[in-house]
């Protein structure tokens, strides 16, 4: 008999054998006990871990019934008390694992003392070692355990390699992704695709726009299209299709119409929207529903009203993507346009007061709308739409808000310059640019001329600044040369551009809510009375023609080849030289009731 | 009967008991404490402020460290003066119960090799607190003396793992050999990604914490109210993947004993260094080796050398040829492993959380993935442009690639890293070359853990204890030749 077989030769039944039975037979009733616990408590675990406890379609049905009749305390005091009962049941299920874990880790516990004081008492003897080899099997050992280790080496290191190994091909054979979709900027300067065309400078590119109409008269009228949703949001074009939003308290929509035509294509509702406000606050009266401009492009166009329902529909109505920005704190309401950079949509969303920073830009990715970047702002609420300028081989973000105007890089939303040009009040003209100057003005503050190459603060480096002509609602026009602001009074200043000496000013005895524009090299002012004023651009005031509209005018024109597209306060115009549509039975400046518009 | 049901019991216990802690670990996760929005009150009524229990006094965390002092210094009585294994045990159960279960895992010194390295390397002006520095120094201190008596005795981890090798089998000496290359790597890790600001992996990856914080004892020690919302611990609602880590860990300790000591835990390789100089060892005899052979299986951690045959010159030769061979290619391990970390440095990078962020949002903007995650939306909440980011991530990925530039060639973390995983590779290949001169049956000084279990093996032992006189020339009634 062997050394090890003679110490592990069996022994007599011994008198501990009961008590390691004893000391087993505990370890399985723990190990049971634990089994039928863990077994309730993964079945429990769904109820724990995983999803909103209060999610339930009972609740949610009972508290949309609340909404829409939020007098009703009885059913106030149900949800509460189905809350109550839902919280309860979520308590008690924490409370069961709490005490289902304690009895588990008692039973691991006392598994594990049982099998061991049953296993210590019978240790079982020493195992013997083995012969031991020679210094040449010493050696073999040692070798072989030199290349354990290198083994256990390399896999070290193919398992280190391996991440970026996998990460290097894919790299290799992923096909980058299409660049993002950008609408040829030729077609962008063509068309007016945003409030006062390209970047927002109420600059339009044709020579053959007509110079006189007159709408009650119908002469030079191409057509005049009802639009049956209210809005002071001003008309953009692509190709052959004008867009317009309107609003009311029941709805809100994206209207089409055929530019050739005057047909209505189609118009989508925007309703509805995830987190949009189940209640829409009634906006300003003055601004309405409707009063940001769409912006579009070849494959689309966004839209935004005062409840911060925000769309992206394409170009047949269908909506693409939403977002509900949420009704915003603005004591006029919300009125800045949409601008687009690029395949970016940028939205400036200035709300509150200055202490409250509530104010935010954002870009939206164009096609998703996703967050491609945005930015908090130190501003309060304010009403002007940003202007995209180019200057040099880039881009620009001009914004303005009272106290700052500010620019940004829109592909990325840093900051490049600053000007404390806006303190002191509401600001709700969109800077004009020209020759690498912006302009800003504000009521309550001063129209003042800013270099747009500076970097951080540049309010100590403005060119000049003036308290003369200031305007609080219409925005400034400049070609670089001349600029011209148009008070709502009806007061028009004319500056130099490079200095800021008054020109000429000229009370014009008009109320004036449309900004002025430029187009085939004259000054266009559009009364809120539907009259369009075509003036002379120089430094002395002419009125060249006095084109009546037949009814009410807030929006800007769109200035187009050879047609000009205005929104009044009933209808859709397209003024074409050589047209003629049917005449109005109204005269110019009576609304439908035969009242005069008052201004 | 009784014999044959403790037969039967024997070999079924034991997968019960591996079955046990899978489904106990995975059943932590029922701790998860979701957080949810107060009820809408409409009746006026206001709800209460919340409040929160004053932090732990200071005192407390020097208390603590007298805890570990004192316990080291019982630790090392038990095993190198009373070598009693019952008395090691009823020390590791408190030392489980205060420094596992009362404390929670938290702070260790294992964990604390992690500030230690910030505190050295980093240069964001991280200082050390004492306690923890107290709690890295200490067991270190106490193994250059006694050696590794906080494995013994000490280390909640261990003592977990210890207490539930109920089956250890024998892990063949090339493989044990071979795992003890980790540690040192993940020491190496552990450092560069704390030292980098990444993460700290050895907290983050803790095999056991989860048991610790299965119960709120400390909060219930500390007299809190059984109301409390502490008492409903969120530490355990953690992710599926790390309470399989904790299972997994849990179910080989069964049959390897010591897995994570012996071929994960940082902390145990320094132990391991300073326990070579130690000035006094554990010995299985505590007189003289009779070359009985019955200690040698009986180590669970594979740490009892045994007696090393003579050589002749030939033979000599031939072990000096491969420890020449060894040295050589050390430097060559060095090199060779610092240019392979530098390779992998920019995937080391992605373990930084701005890193991995800035990926992300590189993807979401290029438009190679749809959607976003909660960390590239909260990003983007906070209007900081990408390009900063990105810029974030290029300096910190520099600290993996290129910390420093000597002779133009980009020097950092990763490069280190690397170079140290080739030195430890280098010296475990040399000193497997090495060849020690042996006589008796000694612990291993590096990997021994003073656990005691071989004391009960020596006859030598059992003598001393019975208070009998054992010489070579007479056998022992346990020696059965």
């Amino acid at each position: 008999m062997s050394d090890q077989q003679q110490i592990d030769k069996p022994d007599a039944p011994h008198a501990t054998d009961t008590w390691r039975a004893i000391g087993f037979a505990v370890a399985a009733a723990a190990a049971l006990l634990a089994v039928v616990a863990i077994t309730v408590l993964v079945l429990d675990r769904p109820s724990i871990r995983g999803k909103d406890f209060l999610a339930t379609s009972e609740l949610a049905q009972m508290k949309s019934q609340f909404a829409q009749n939020p007098k009703n305390q009885p059913l106030a005091k149900q949800i509460r008390q189905v809350d109550l009962d839902l919280r309860r049941q979520y308590f008690s299920h924490l409370t069961l694992a709490r005490y289902g874990n304690w009895l588990l880790l008692g039973c691991l516990v006392v598994f594990v003392i049982s099998v061991k004081a049953a296993l210590a008492l019978r240790p079982k003897p020493p195992r013997l070692g083995a012969k031991q080899p020679d210094f040449l099997g010493e050696l073999r050992r040692a070798h072989g355990r030199r290349w354990a280790v290198t083994a256990v080496a390399t896999l070290m290191i193919a398992g280190a390699i391996t991440p970026t190994a996998i990460e290097a091909y894919r790299r290799m054979t992923t096909v980058p992704p299409p660049p993002p979709h950008v609408a040829d900027p030729a077609l962008v300067a063509k068309y007016w695709t945003q409030f006062r065309g390209p970047g927002s400078q109420g600059r339009g590119a044709y020579d053959n726009v007509p110079l006189t109409w007159d709408a009650p008269a119908g002469r030079n009228i191409l057509w005049r299209s009802p639009v049956s949703t209210p809005g002071k949001s001003s008309p953009v074009i692509w190709g052959k299709k004008v867009f317009l939003t309107g609003g009311a308290k029941d709805k809100r929509e994206v209207l089409c119409y055929n530019a050739d035509t005057g047909g209505l294509l189609w118009s989508t509702p925007i309703r509805d929207l995830p987190d949009s406000p189940a209640s829409i606050k009634e906006p300003y009266e003055e601004t309405g529903y409707a009063a940001s401009t769409p912006v579009a492009d070849d494959l689309h166009v966004f839209a935004l009203f005062s409840n911060g329902d925000l769309a992206c529909l394409d170009h047949a109505g269908k909506i693409i993507w939403s977002k509900a920005l949420g009704q915003p704190n603005n004591p006029y309401s919300h009125s800045s346009s949409l601008v687009m950079h690029r395949n970016l949509l940028i939205v400036l969303w200035d709300q509150a007061s200055l202490e409250d920073y509530m104010s935010k830009i954002f870009a939206f990715d164009a096609q998703t709308g996703r967050i491609v970047w945005q930015q908090r702002r130190g501003v309060s609420a304010s009403w002007a739409t940003p202007a995209i300028v180019r200057i040099g081989q880039a881009d620009q973000l001009i914004t303005a808000a009272n106290p700052w105007l500010i620019s940004y890089d829109p592909s990325n939303g840093s900051e490049l310059w600053r000007a404390k040009t806006l303190e002191g009040g509401d600001v709700a003209s969109t800077p004009a640019f020209a020759d690498g100057v912006a302009y800003s003005i504000c009521a309550e503050s001063f129209l003042a001329a800013v270099r747009t190459d500076g970097s951080g603060d540049v309010t100590d480096k403005l060119l000049w600044q003036s308290d003369d002509g200031l305007t609080d609602l219409t925005s400034p026009l400049t070609n670089g040369k001349l600029l011209w602001t148009i008070e709502t009074g009806g007061k028009l200043t004319c500056f130099d551009a490079k200095t800021g000496k008054v020109a000429y000013g000229k009370e014009l005895e008009k109320v004036f809510n449309a900004s002025p524009s430029l187009c085939a090299g004259k000054l266009w002012l559009l009364s809120m009375k539907g009259e369009m004023f075509v003036c002379q651009t120089g430094r002395e005031f002419k009125m060249l023609h006095t084109n009546p509209l037949g009814e009410g005018a807030y929006a800007s024109p769109a200035f187009q080849d050879g047609r000009i597209y205005l929104r009044g306060s009933k209808n859709l115009f397209c003024i074409a030289a050589g047209a003629q549509s049917p005449p109005t039975s109204q005269p110019a400046g009576q609304d439908d009731d035969g009242h005069e518009e008052s201004e | 009967m009784s014999r044959r049901l403790s037969a039967i019991s024997a070999r079924t216990a034991l997968p019960i008991l591996a079955i046990l802690l899978t489904m106990l670990v995975v059943t932590e996760s029922a701790w998860s404490q979701s957080r949810f929005p107060p009820p809408e009150f409409e009746s006026g009524y206001t709800q209460p402020t919340t409040t929160r229990p004053h932090g732990r006094a200071g005192w407390a965390d020097y208390t603590d460290l007298a805890v570990l002092a004192g316990a080291l210094v019982l630790a090392s009585a038990a095993t190198l003066w009373l070598r009693r294994r019952w008395v090691i045990v009823l020390i590791s159960v408190a030392s489980l119960g205060y420094f596992g279960f009362y404390k929670q895992g938290c702070i260790c010194p294992i964990g604390a090799i992690q500030n230690v390295a910030m505190a050295v390397f980093s240069t964001d002006g991280y200082v050390i607190p004492l306690t923890v520095a107290g709690f890295f120094l200490l067991p270190l201190i106490a193994a250059l003396f006694f050696g590794r008596s906080f494995c013994a005795a000490v280390c909640p981890l261990g003592i977990t793992q210890d207490l539930l090798a109920l089956k250890p089998l024998r892990v063949p000496t090339w493989l044990d050999r071979a795992l003890s290359l980790l540690p040192w790597v993940y020491l190496g890790a552990a450092v560069l990604f704390a030292v980098t600001g990444s993460a700290m992996i050895i907290c983050r990856y803790d095999p056991f914490v989860a048991i610790f914080r299965l119960v709120p004892l400390g909060k219930i020690f500390e007299g809190f109210a059984r109301n409390d919302p502490e008492l409903n611990p969120a530490a355990l609602s953690g992710r599926l993947d790390l309470l399989i880590l904790t299972a997994s860990f849990l179910l080989v300790g069964v049959f390897i004993a010591r897995p994570y000591c012996r071929y994960f835990c940082p902390y145990g390789a320094l132990l391991g260094l300073m326990s070579r100089f130690a000035l006094k060892r554990v010995r299985i005899t505590p007189t003289e080796c009779i070359q009985c052979k019955l200690c040698e299986n009986s180590c669970p951690v594979n740490a009892i050398r045994t007696p090393t045959p003579q050589a002749g010159p030939k033979e000599r030769l031939a072990g000096k040829g491969s420890l020449a061979v060894m040295l050589a290619i050390l430097p060559v391990l060095i090199v060779g492993g610092g240019v392979l970390g530098g390779m992998l440095g920019t995937t080391m990078a992605r373990m930084h959380a701005t890193v991995q962020l800035a990926d992300r949002v590189r993807l979401e903007n290029s438009g190679a993935v749809k959607g976003t995650t909660d960390a590239s939306e909260a990003f983007r909440a906070t209007g900081e442009s990408a390009e900063s980011l990105y810029a974030q991530a290029a300096q910190i990925e520099s600290r993996f690639t290129s910390l420093t530039k000597p002779f133009g060639v980009g020097i950092g973390g990763a490069h280190l890293f690397g170079a140290f995983v080739g030195l430890v590779v280098g010296l475990k290949l040399v000193g497997l070359s090495i060849r020690r001169r042996r006589n008796d049956y000694e612990p291993d000084d590096a990997s021994c853990i003073s656990c005691g279990r071989c004391f009960a093996t020596c006859p030598m032992e059992q003598a001393r204890r019975n208070g009998t006189k054992v010489t070579l020339n007479q056998k022992s009634e346990s020696c059965p030749t």
